[in-house]
C-alpha cells in the first residue's frame, strides 16, 4: 500500500510528532475559536486513542473483529488506580503493572478464543466485555462501583497535570510515541506477517507462519496499548468510572477504525478524537454519540465497502496498476 | 427446600424471556444465516409500547399492547433486511452483525427521543392472578410469568411446525441451507427471508409486551436482553426452534441458582460466562459452516 510517509524510522517519527503536535495545537486553536472546554474532551479521546491503535491492529492488520476491547482499557484504568491509590505504589510501576496486567489478560484471552472463526471470536469477545462490565460494577469495595474510584493526582516523572494544556501536552507525548512505535511495529517484518495472516490465513499457515501464534501476538500487543490508555485516562480524569468501559465503546473503537481506515494507524485515532468530540460541536449530536456512531457505522458499512467506488468506475485504470480495481478483502479466518 | 423452589421458578421466568428472545433470533437464522442484533431493540421497543398503548390494564388494552409490538418488531425488522441488509456489500454475517449493531445504537437513540429516559412497566395480563402457588403453596411465581411460559412453548411449537410440515417453512429451511440453489428451484428466497424477518421481530416485539411488566422497559435496556436472547440460541440450538426453549432455560437457571446460592448481583457475569463456555465447546455445525 502506498503511504504519503514512507515506511522508515525518519517516517514513523514524522507521522508520531504530527499526531502529538496536531494534538497540544488543540489547546489554543478550541481557545481562539471560543469552545476551549473541547481541548479536555480531546484529551480524553486522545487516552482512548492509544487503545484503538491496539484495535487498529486487531481489525486492521490480523482482520479479526474484537469487541471487547474496552474490557482492556477497564483493566487498565482500574489497575493502575488500585495499585497507586491502595497498594501504595508510585506511578510509574502501578502504570507498568496494569499494563502488564492488560498484556496478561489479553494473552489469556487470545490463547482460548483464537482457534474461533471470525463470527464467534466476536460474540466471545463481546462476551468479555459484558462480563467485566459486571465484574467492575459487582466489585464495589474494590472499583467503587457505579461511583467509580478517585484518584489522587498524579505526577508521572514530575509531569504535573493540573491543567488541561498539562494533560494536552503530556497525552500529547505518549499518544505520539504509540503513533510512532505502533506504525513502525505494523510496517515492519512482525507487521507484514500479520498482514499476511490477516489476508489470508490458510495460505499464511503453508507458507509456515504460525497463525495462532501470530493472533495471540497481535492482541497482546493491542491488549497492552489498551491498557496503557487506561493508565492515561485514569491519570487525567482522577477518577475511573464503568461508564467509559461500557459495550458502546469497543464499538466506538470499531467504528474509528472503520471510518480511519483499518490499518492505517493515523486515519483510527484522528477518527476516534473526531467522533468524541463532535458531540461536543455540533449541538444536535450532545448527548447522542450513540445516534452518531450507529449512522457512521451503518453509512460506512454500506458505502465503503463497494469496490470499485463510483470514483473508480469513472476515472479510467493507470495502465499496469493492479490497485485500479481492488480486489474484494477476505473476512476473518 | 423453600429456597430451591424459589430459584427453580424464578429461573424458569427469567429463562423463558431469554428463550422467547432467542427464538426470534432462530426464525431469522434459519431462514438465512444472520444473526440480527436489533432482536433486542425489538424487545426494548415492544416493552415500551405495551407500557403505554396497554396501560389502562384492560383485556383488550392488553391484547392491543401485544398486536402493536408485535406489528411494530416485524415492521422494523423487514425494514432492517430490506434496507440496510439488503443493500450492504457483502453481506457476510459478520458484516451483518457489525451493521445490525449499528442500527440497534440509531434505534437506542429514536426510543429515547421518543419515549424518555425512565424505566416503565406494562400492566400485567389481565386474565390471570399476580401469583400463584405451586408446589403445595410452598413456593409462587408470577402469573406472568406462565403467560410467557405458555406463550414460548406454544411458539416454538407453532414455529417447528411451521419449519417442518407448511410449504413456506420449508422453503425458509431451503434457502436457509443454501440460498443459491433454493432460488435456482423458483423459491422466492428474498421474500422468504423478510418473512422470516418479520416474523423474528414480531416474536421479539411480544417478548418486550411480555417482559416489560416483571423486568420494565427503558431505552437502553435492550442491548442485554437481546445478547442474553442470544446467548440462549446459541447455548440449546440455533438450527431449530426448541433450542432456544432449552438455551433459555439453561440461561436463567444459572442466572437465578448462582444469584441465590453463590453471591447476588453477578447474573451478567453468570450469562455471559455461560456464552464463552458454549462458544469455545459448542460442536462445530451449520453456523461454523456458514462463517
Amino acid at each position: 500500500m502506498k503511504r504519503w510517509i514512507p515506511d522508515s524510522p525518519l517516517g514513523h517519527v514524522t507521522v508520531g510528532v504530527a499526531v502529538a503536535g496536531a494534538l497540544v495545537l488543540t489547546g489554543p486553536v478550541t481557545s481562539a475559536v471560543g469552545v476551549g472546554h473541547v481541548a479536555g474532551v480531546a484529551a480524553t479521546a486522545a487516552c482512548l486513542a492509544i487503545a484503538v491503535l491496539g484495535m487498529d491492529l486487531i481489525l486492521g492488520v490480523a482482520d479479526q473483529f474484537h469487541l471487547g476491547q474496552a474490557a482492556f482499557v477497564a483493566i487498565g484504568a482500574y489497575g493502575f488506580a488500585i495499585l497507586r491509590q491502595d497498594a501504595g505504589l508510585t506511578t510509574v510501576p502501578a502504570a507498568v503493572l496494569a499494563i502488564l496486567a492488560a498484556g496478561i489478560a489479553g494473552l489469556a484471552m487470545a490463547w482460548v478464543f483464537f482457534r474461533l472463526g471470525a463470527l464467534l471470536f466476536a460474540v466471545g469477545t463481546l462476551a468479555v466485555g459484558a462480563i467485566a462490565l459486571n465484574v467492575i460494577g459487582q466489585l464495589r469495595s474494590v472499583t467503587g462501583g457505579a461511583d467509580g474510584k478517585a484518584l489522587q493526582p498524579v505526577a508521572p516523572l514530575g509531569f504535573q497535570l493540573s491543567t488541561t494544556t498539562a494533560e494536552l501536552v503530556f497525552v500529547a507525548i505518549v499518544l505520539g510515541l504509540c503513533v510512532m512505535l505502533t506504525r513502525a511495529y505494523a510496517t515492519g517484518a512482525r507487521g507484514r506477517l500479520l498482514h499476511a495472516v490477516g489476508r489470508d490465513p490458510v495460505m499464511a499457515s503453508s507458507l509456515g507462519i504460525d497463525v495462532r501464534l501470530a493472533k495471540v501476538e497481535v492482541t497482546v500487543v493491542a491488549s497492552l496499548l489498551a491498557g496503557l490508555s487506561g493508565v492515561c485516562l485514569a491519570a487525567i480524569s482522577r477518577i475511573v468510572a464503568p461508564g467509559v468501559f461500557s459495550i458502546e465503546t469497543s464499538i466506538v473503537f470499531v467504528v474509528a477504525v472503520v471510518l480511519g481506515r483499518p490499518g492505517s494507524i493515523v486515519g483510527p485515532v484522528l477518527a476516534l478524537v473526531l467522533l468524541e468530540t463532535i458531540p461536543e460541536l455540533v449541538d444536535f449530536f450532545a448527548g447522542r454519540l450513540d445516534l452518531l456512531v450507529g449512522l457512521l457505522l451503518v453509512s460506512v458499512l454500506l458505502v465503503g465497502g463497494r469496490q470499485p467506488s463510483l470514483v473508480q468506475r469513472l476515472l479510467p485504470p493507470r495502465s499496469g496498476s493492479s490497485e485500479a480495481v481492488p480486489r474484494p478483502r477476505q473476512e476473518g479466518a | 427446600m423453600e429456597t430451591f423452589l424459589s430459584a427453580l421458578l424464578s429461573g424458569l421466568q427469567t429463562g423463558s424471556i431469554y428463550g422467547l428472545i432467542g427464538l426470534s433470533y432462530v426464525v431469522v437464522f434459519r431462514a438465512s444465516g444472520y444473526l440480527v442484533l436489533t432482536q433486542g431493540e425489538m424487545v426494548m421497543l415492544g416493552g415500551l409500547i405495551a407500557a403505554t398503548v396497554g396501560a389502562s390494564g384492560t383485556f383488550s388494552a392488553f391484547l392491543l399492547a401485544a398486536a402493536v409490538s408485535a406489528v411494530v418488531g416485524a415492521a422494523l425488522t423487514v425494514a432492517v433486511y430490506a434496507g440496510p441488509v439488503r443493500w450492504l456489500p457483502n453481506p457476510s454475517p459478520l458484516r451483518v452483525i457489525i451493521m445490525t449493531f449499528g442500527l440497534a445504537l440509531v434505534l437506542h437513540a429514536v426510543a429515547r427521543a421518543l419515549f424518555g429516559t425512565v424505566l416503565q412497566f406494562a400492566p400485567s395480563a389481565p386474565f390471570v392472578p399476580n401469583t400463584v402457588s405451586v408446589v403445595f403453596d410452598r413456593a409462587t411465581i408470577r402469573g406472568q410469568g406462565l403467560v410467557i411460559v405458555a406463550v414460548l412453548v406454544a411458539g416454538a411449537a407453532l414455529l417447528s411446525a411451521w419449519f417442518r410440515t407448511t410449504r413456506f417453512g420449508r422453503a425458509a429451511r431451503a434457502t436457509g441451507d443454501d440460498p443459491a440453489t433454493a432460488a435456482t428451484m423458483g423459491i422466492p428466497t428474498r421474500l422468504v427471508i423478510g418473512v422470516a424477518f418479520g416474523i423474528g421481530g414480531a416474536v421479539a416485539g411480544v417478548a418486550g409486551a411480555l417482559a416489560a411488566p416483571l423486568t420494565g422497559a427503558v431505552w437502553n435496556g435492550g442491548t442485554f436482553l437481546g445478547l442474553k436472547g442470544l446467548v440462549a440460541a446459541l447455548a440449546g440450538d440455533v438450527e431449530q426452534p426448541w433450542g432456544p426453549v432449552a438455551g433459555g432455560l439453561v440461561l436463567g437457571l444459572a442466572e437465578q441458582f448462582a444469584s441465590v446460592y453463590w453471591v447476588p448481583g453477578w447474573n451478567d457475569a453468570v450469562a455471559f460466562g455461560v456464552l464463552v463456555l458454549v462458544v469455545l465447546f459448542r460442536v462445530p455445525g451449520p453456523l461454523e459452516a456458514r462463517t
